[in-house]
């Protein structure tokens, strides 16, 4: 619409300026075709001693004609007319002004009834017998054919104007409603989607509008997931809780001792319950891989966090990684494992702890290890398998574990339990990159 | 010891409050970031507990400010985030501590004891001053390994002075210290309390635990400060 209406603008202006200019340049050549009138006016005169003689029949036989349209007259000095041409015979007086010498002049007088003259005049001095005589030639022609010529070229130049405009404003509103036509369908589609009725958009878009519906499908699914993951969550929680609830609510005739006993454990189990719950809400679902965090950067703030709260313990850590050493996904995901892991080599180690990471083009690597006891073999599977389901969970189990192997998972990561240099245990976390 | 609380949940700052003023510690109670600020600047605290999650000024701002103006005091934070992002920012921002809610107030107790311990560079909690013995878990004063009988404010001046044996203590600082602030205070009371402590900590009168500098305060005897 906005761009129809600026066309109809700009085609205005267009025929304006066009119009003004064929204007302008008509009326110059009908300024020169009387000039060169005057001229051969002026050439067929001849000054004879006080007489200025002009042939009665001109060259130009219009001069000649009544009423042709081209009219010659002769002023003297004070304006009186001494000569006209056969063809003005029955026009009325000339009105235009005696000119001085050399000085021309070039108008329209519209005094006349039912025509419009051009009127141009030239101002010539004839020497005879040493005395100057001034006179004005005057030449007048209506303005008919000036006329006819430019109504002409108006009504052409409307026409064909007018043929070029609904020309492209055809084409634009094909164009356009052709061009648009993915984007009507497409939030058709999006309605469909909003209402239900789909579950996402179709294949069929031009290629400049795949890259939009793709990023669409990809938003409209993980909304979905998402969705789907608080369902669960939520259900989970529910199911989770009524366990505990349960318990507590048969508990109620016990003894007092055994109930305060019940109602301790059964609480530590909930809040266990709520706090597993709720990390899992916080962690980053959505893998992008685009941004990096610096891997250096973030084991240093864990640390000195570390350090302040184990001030009494003086734990000595130790960390090996390379400044340049990047960890592609979210920061709070990052702290989370390392916060976690770091917090228990200094919590269940002697006091030591060693921080490494190695990467290369395929994958990144980060260790963490203590001094401490270690984990028995037959652990390390149970734990590393922690997390996919909150039903196994012991009672008592720090939630820490679980979340990091939630977050591994969503990196398409692995963790590994082995034995430390250091003499305890050793935790590997392993980020293959094309994966993430 | 005097600490400074501030949480904006009513209940639990009434349960903490009154936790710690079992335990003998003269509590003072702020309910919103603007407020436990001013108490903050205003008066000297031994320890800070403060919740993240504060209207009018932000916990992590309060500590923040706290540090700006040179406060020293420990700091425990609690917060009802259980994400390592918060406890890195909070122990940046200024914190020693932190604890997730919720938490068992015995938790937060011994939490609270050993930010103190440490405060004042003791490596344990007992600690030996010539024949004197102090237990800042058991908040008790023994005296040749036998338990002498305090009253509680009598503990909490011996226990300041103890935990601050080479500095010269005002009347002043330790009303400050032992009480909170809607105490009416009365430094006389100090006076008499030293006086019952020389009676209990010294019956013979060969050991002069606490001395007395002539308008300037006391101090724990140099001989035995060194333990």
């Amino acid at each position: 619409m906005m761009a129809s209406i600026l066309m109809l603008v700009f085609f205005t202006i267009t025929a304006t300026i066009l119009d003004s200019a064929f204007t302008n340049a008509a009326k110059a050549a009908e300024e020169e075709k009387l000039q060169l009138q005057i001229l051969s006016l002026i050439s067929s005169a001849e000054q004879q001693g006080k007489q200025l003689i002009i042939p009665t029949y001109q060259h130009e036989t219009r001069f000649n004609e009544a009423s042709s349209g081209l009219y010659g007259y002769v002023l003297n000095r004070s304006g009186q007319e001494l000569w006209r041409s056969r063809s003005a015979i029955l026009i009325s007086p000339v009105t235009a002004r005696p000119q001085h010498p050399g000085k021309t002049s070039f108008g329209l007088d519209n005094t006349h009834i039912d025509v419009e003259l051009f009127v141009a005049t030239y101002g010539t001095v004839e020497e005879s017998q040493g005395k100057d005589y001034h006179y004005t030639f005057v030449v007048m022609q209506d303005n008919v054919a000036y006329k006819a010529s430019l109504s002409s070229y108006r009504s052409n130049l409307w026409l064909w104007l007018s043929a070029v405009a609904l020309l492209l404003l055809g084409t634009q509103h094909i164009l356009l409603s052709r061009g648009l036509k993915p984007l009507h369908n497409l939030a058709l589609e999006l309605k469909d989607i909003e209402n239900g009725n789909a579950d996402s958009l179709s294949g069929n878009y031009p290629k400049e509008l795949s890259r939009l519906t793709g990023n669409l499908n990809r938003l409209v699914d993980s909304e979905r997931k998402q969705r789907e993951r608080y369902h669960q969550r939520l259900g989970d929680l529910a199911h989770s809780l009524k366990t505990p609830l349960a318990v507590i609510s048969n508990a109620v005739n016990e003894p007092d001792d055994e109930l305060v006993d019940i109602v301790k454990t059964q609480y530590q189990r909930m809040n266990q319950i709520v706090r597993y719950q709720l990390q899992r809400a916080v962690v980053s679902q959505q893998v992008t891989g685009i941004t990096k965090v610096n891997l250096l950067e973030h084991t240093l703030q864990i640390k000195n966090a570390l350090d302040k709260v184990y001030k009494e313990k003086s734990v000595l850590c130790e960390v090996r990684v390379k400044k340049d050493c990047y960890f592609q996904g979210d920061q709070s995901d990052l702290l989370e494992m390392l916060g976690n892991l770091m917090d228990n080599a200094y919590k269940y180690g002697a006091g030591e702890v060693k921080v490494s990471a190695h990467e290369d083009q395929e994958k990144l690597t980060i260790s963490i290890e203590d001094n401490g006891i270690g984990v028995e073999e037959d652990q390390r599977d149970k734990i590393t398998q922690r997390g996919a389901r909150l039903d196994t969970q012991e009672l008592g189990q720090g939630i820490g574990m679980a979340v990091i192997v939630d977050i591994i998972k969503s990196y398409h990561g692995s963790i590994e339990i082995s034995d430390s240099s250091l003499l305890g245990a050793k935790f590997t976390l392993t980020f293959i990159k094309h994966h993430y | 010891m005097r600490i400074l609380v501030i949480e904006d949940e009513p209940l639990l700052l009434e349960q903490l409050s009154s936790s710690l003023i079992k335990q003998g510690y003269a509590v003072d109670c702020a309910s919103d970031g603007e407020e436990g600020l001013y108490q903050g600047t205003e008066y000297p605290y031994d320890l800070a507990i403060v919740d993240l999650g504060l209207p009018k000024i932000d916990g992590m701002e309060v500590i923040k400010q706290f540090r700006e103006q040179g406060k020293s005091f420990p700091i425990l934070i609690l917060t009802a985030r259980d994400q390592w992002q918060e406890k890195v920012l909070g122990l940046d921002s200024g914190a020693d501590d932190y604890l997730t809610k919720p938490f068992e107030m015995d938790e937060l107790l011994a939490r609270v004891k050993a930010l103190l311990r440490r405060s004042v560079g003791m490596a344990s909690a007992t600690q030996n001053f010539g024949p004197l013995s102090l237990d800042l878990n058991a908040q008790s004063v023994s005296l040749n390994k036998q338990e002498v009988e305090l009253t509680a404010y009598e503990y909490k001046v011996i226990e300041y002075l103890l935990t601050h044996p080479h500095q010269v203590i005002s009347k002043t600082i330790l009303t400050e210290h032992i009480y909170d602030q809607d105490y009416d205070r009365d430094s006389n009371v100090i006076e008499v309390f030293v006086r019952r402590l020389r009676q209990k900590l010294d019956p013979d009168g060969s050991l002069a635990p606490i001395e007395t500098l002539r308008g300037r305060g006391y101090r724990i005897n140099p001989a035995i400060a060194n333990g």
